[in-house]
């Protein structure tokens, strides 16, 4: 378990150019957790992710792990780098070695593992992650778009952290490609991974793969709860640049309609069983 | 116009030839607004690095403007016609300030100083962002870095835009913002826009929209006669809007509901439509 209370971050502290990324934001992070952030560009939604990744200098406010308070972020964050697994954007763009295998091999090497752990490690990331066994000897940068995305997480997820969190994982993807990536995701949460966080602007890939979200608003967390609480708040979401799957959209119209449809519909299948259930009940 | 005749490319990897395309023909008229489809290697954004000769055919022959894109001599002309945006907004910001970035381009060719003042505020007023134009781009939103990035190119008076999945990286909101702009180019400029995307939601916004799937185009009609093809669309690794996905769903399920809507309205007047034959 990750707690952040009253946590405020500021880049250039001290100098003109301060600039206020988190404020007082404050978050649990519950063992088993699939958590989607959402939020507008320069929302402080990768400030949040790498301070949870004991990424940054210490922030105001403070940070426990598993229930343990630490007087300084510093203690802290070493805590969080061992727990913590960060994909960030287009991870492809990192990926430096002559082989795919080496490539998901570096951090479970950093690790301190054994060879036949490291071996393991890296066989069983790049299955998790649909890279064949026949890539592994291949160098990266023949890969397709698709397959280097994969591989780059792999690497991450071969030091089989606690929390692993992805940032905008699907960006670029074609569609059969992101379906693959989130269903990826959701055969990794709970099972090898305790605790997913997924950043996402895609308020489908959000509605279709996660629980609960919290939303980012200029520095502040302002809501954090069930998807479908966060999706039946439209308005508050179009004002903060976001918006809502476009089925709510479509549901909140056939609402205004007079059709007898709950808010809480946020997928086409739930959508398509609701109305046929009016259509067919004749009512 | 754009013209693509018997166009084929190729590279090689592992000293063996991977065709791209191959004898590709496609004829876009100006004004229109074509959006790209396809999953990730079916070849279009190697088609669209061969409309400004960023690219060039192993054989057969591009023709943008009148322009052959293999005539080197021409291709500053080629250039200044077809612009292109790509992704990442962050690549294509070259200065510290807005309206210097959307100068470059200009400063490059050597057009007086009046001529650019006038063509950098008439461009960033076309994309919304004159009230921007002394700000500093790194602390601009995904968003307005792209429509900066678009006017960098407006600048240059170009008759053709290519964009290659500009939205990729924004908010829904960027995205909005970005997609409106490039209507109003097409709408009120006449500027021909070939627009690259993996959101089908976009796609429903042009005129036309060209699918391909291993270097081929396998559709090429209105938006209207491609999306509700459902079926088809998913066998292509393709996604179509919900609002479409949704009314095709219901029909599966044996209800009489009139299928076809792209957009959100259309699906909720078919479904109220449906729903008032019940009663």
């Amino acid at each position: 378990m990750i707690e952040l209370k009253n946590v405020t971050y500021t880049y250039n502290k001290n100098e003109p150019s301060a600039r206020v990324a988190l404020n007082g934001v404050s978050l649990t992070l519950d063992d088993g957790d699939f958590l989607g952030l959402i939020g507008h560009t320069g929302s402080g939604k990768s400030t949040l992710t790498q301070i949870v990744a004991g990424l940054l200098p210490p922030p105001e406010g403070s940070v426990s792990v598993d229930g343990r308070d630490y007087a300084d972020y510093k203690t802290a964050a070493r805590e969080l780098r061992k727990k913590v697994g960060l994909v960030f954007q287009y991870p492809e763009h990192q990926l430096f070695e002559e082989t795919v295998y080496r490539d998901i091999a570096f951090g479970p090497k950093n690790q301190k593992l054994t060879e036949d752990e490291i071996d393991g490690r890296v066989r069983e990331a790049a299955r998790r992650v649909n890279i064949g066994g026949d890539l592994l000897d291949k160098s990266p940068f023949d890969l397709s778009g698709g397959q280097k995305r994969r591989v780059a997480i792999a690497g991450v997820v071969a030091m089989k952290p606690e929390v692993l969190i992805l940032d905008e994982p699907t960006a670029g993807l074609d569609p059969e490609g992101r379906d693959e990536l989130l269903s990826m995701l959701e055969e990794l949460h709970g099972d090898w991974c305790k605790t997913v966080i997924l950043v996402s602007h895609s308020m489908e890939d959000i509605a279709r793969t996660v629980k609960t979200a919290a939303v980012m608003n200029n520095g502040r967390l302002v809501m954090n709860g069930p998807v479908e609480d966060i999706f039946s708040r439209g308005d508050e979401l179009r004002s903060m640049g976001l918006n809502t799957p476009q089925i709510s959209r479509i549901v909140d119209g056939l609402i205004a309609a007079g059709l007898p449809l709950s808010r809480r519909i946020f997928t086409v299948g739930a959508a398509a069983d609701e109305i046929e259930k009016i259509v067919r009940g004749g009512r | 116009m754009i013209k693509a005749e018997n166009l084929s490319f190729s590279y090689e990897a592992d000293g063996a030839e991977v065709k791209v395309f191959e004898n590709l023909n496609i004829e876009i008229e100006d004004g229109e607004f074509v959006a790209v489809l396809g999953h990730n290697g079916s070849g279009k954004s190697t088609f669209a690095k061969h409309l400004n000769a960023i690219l060039l055919p192993k054989s057969g022959r591009v023709t943008v403007c009148g322009i052959d894109t293999a005539d080197e001599s021409r291709l500053l002309e080629l250039r200044k016609n077809v612009g292109m945006v790509f992704q990442n907004p962050d690549n294509q910001i070259v200065a510290t300030v807005v309206e210097e970035d959307v100068a470059f381009g200009l400063e490059n060719l050597g057009v007086p100083r009046d001529e650019m003042r006038r063509r950098v505020d008439e461009a960033l007023k076309t994309v919304r962002m004159y009230d921007y134009r002394k700000h500093a781009p790194h602390l601009l939103s995904g968003g307005q870095k792209q429509r900066v990035a678009i006017a960098g190119i407006l600048a240059m008076e170009p008759r053709c835009i290519v964009l290659d999945e500009p939205t990729a990286m924004l908010d829904p909101i960027g995205r909005d913002e970005v997609m409106e702009t490039i209507r109003r180019l097409n709408r009120e400029k006449g500027i021909t826009i070939v627009l690259i995307t993996h959101y089908m939601d976009e796609a429903v916004k042009a005129g036309r929209c060209v699918v391909m799937d291993k270097g081929r185009i396998v559709m090429d009609d209105s938006p209207a006669n491609i999306f509700p093809k459902v079926e088809e669309m998913r066998a292509l690794g393709l996604d179509v809007p919900q609002a479409t996905e949704l009314v095709w769903e219901l029909k599966r399920r044996g209800l009489d509901v009139e299928t076809g809507a792209l957009r959100s309205a259309g699906a909720i007047e078919a479904i109220v439509k449906m729903c008032g034959k019940i009663k």
